[in-house]
């Protein structure tokens, strides 16, 4: 069965302006002297990843493709093609994103294929580009199933997810502050997303919004950058190579080596692949949590503030 | 968008955008000018670890440090560095100084220029376990 509904491929379409928007970014920087920092071999690993997650999708997107099409012909829903039903999507997209992207920090498995998106120590838009070559194979599609069963037309669902991505693109700047109140308020912006970049520790596992921030504000997750605390690109533990191919399944072999270690339960196997970054069978409280709260162990002052409202001193 | 069209695209937007950074200076590594940078980018990179003793290379792009958990390399690393513990690196003498094998798919390891009379200073490190 064949269904006319069509959408434009808007994520490919757009590959010219990132390479306009990301020449613009450059020149300022160049000619201001601040506001963001560049360096080749950081910037070419970040596009060459770009360019990488567009040949996976168009390698392996018949995976997600044949799952929501499957899903389409089962359910008796079709909320037609309205643009206030594209409007809807698009917001209950977001919401969809915003979990995804939550369990892309919270659940290994996840986020061996997300990491390769926070291996850089910069932030410009080139480190938008940086983005997984194996999102299928965290099977996170299915937390879009409910759109398409609700009767939202699986084209419409990826259109909007492209322009979900394509938002997200312009917020990877420090060339940008703080936009106005009720901006911040409502999207996601540069600021929010520089916070959601930091390895500092009251930054860790905070502002998972793709294009509403109000996700983070109704779900706890939201902590606004501060200006005493600058903001450090980067992972915990970051890495030591610009080698796509490693920077694209460096966690993958890390997860691998942890499962397939002598001498531990099929559950402390499994257990290394669906806790949260961190987690130890021999050391299970590792993780963000426990580097919260070692860093107000040892700044009291910060016990309470943003990002460290649940820890004490 | 047809690939005939995107590829070229973005085949050259790379390598455009690669050659205008390099020759815009933005190629350069970074340095540690003392024993003091080096601490305050270990303290940035591990904050819960305490340094006791610091070896920088005289080149001055990395240093191996000494806390109570064992020895780590910190290496520039394009226009930043990185660190990683040497408990279970190899470090192997080359020509033009030593290669540390870190056996981490993440982080494979530097090789890092020395002279002479810096080498087998950093030798002495290679089974990891000299604190």
């Amino acid at each position: 069965m064949t269904d006319p509904l069509t959408y434009p491929d808007i994520v490919n379409m757009a590959v010219p302006a990132f390479i306009a928007a990301i020449l613009i970014e450059l020149c300022w920087i160049v000619i201001k002297g601040k506001a963001g920092r560049y360096e080749t071999r950081d910037a070419v690993a970040s596009l060459i990843m770009g360019a990488g997650s567009v040949a996976s999708g168009i390698i392996l997107g018949f995976i997600a493709w044949g799952f929501f099409v499957l899903l389409w012909r089962l359910t008796p829903l079709d909320l037609g093609n309205s643009v206030w039903i594209v409007a809807l999507c698009f917001v209950l997209d977001d919401l969809r994103y915003y979990w995804v992207h939550r369990f892309g920090h919270r659940i290994r498995w996840v986020w061996a294929s997300h990491v390769n998106h926070h291996s850089s120590q910069h932030y410009n838009l080139t480190t938008a580009l940086r983005q997984t070559w194996t999102g299928t194979f965290t099977f996170m599609m299915i937390v879009r199933a409910p759109l398409i069963l609700l009767g939202f037309h699986p084209a419409m669902v990826l259109f909007v997810g492209g322009i979900n991505l394509i938002y997200q693109f312009w917020i990877h700047t420090e060339a940008i502050g703080k936009l106005p109140n009720w901006i911040e308020a409502i999207m996601n912006t540069p600021s929010h997303h520089r916070v959601h970049h930091g390895r500092n520790p009251r930054y860790l596992d905070a502002n998972y919004a793709g294009v509403f921030i109000i996700w983070d504000r109704l779900f706890g997750t939201f902590v606004p950058e501060q200006d005493d605390d600058k903001v450090d690109y980067g992972l915990v533990n970051n890495i030591g190579t610009f080698n796509p191919l490693r920077v694209a399944f460096h966690e993958w072999v890390s997860v691998y080596k942890d499962m397939a270690q002598t001498g531990i339960s099929i559950g402390q196997r499994f257990g290394y692949a669906l806790n949260p970054p961190g987690w130890r069978h021999d050391n299970p409280g590792r993780g963000s949590e426990a580097l919260k709260a070692d860093y107000v162990k040892r700044n009291p002052e910060v016990a309470g503030s943003p990002g460290f409202e649940a820890y004490k001193p | 968008m047809p690939l005939t069209v995107l590829l070229p695209m973005v085949v050259f937007g790379i390598l455009g955008i690669a050659i205008l950074l390099h020759f815009l200076g933005l190629s350069r590594t970074m340095q540690f000018n003392d024993d003091a940078s080096v601490s305050k980018q270990f303290h940035r990179l591990n904050p819960a670890l305490s340094v006791q003793n610091i070896v920088k290379s005289s080149a001055g792009t990395a240093a191996i440090v000494s806390t109570s958990t064992g020895p780590y390399l910190i290496w520039a690393f394009g226009a930043d560095c990185t660190s990683h513990s040497l408990m279970g690196a190899d470090i192997i003498a080359v020509p033009r100084g030593v290669r540390v094998r870190l056996n981490d798919f993440a982080s494979p390891g530097p090789t890092i220029s020395l002279t002479d009379s810096e080498k087998p200073i950093w030798l002495e490190f290679k089974t990891g376990d000299n604190t």
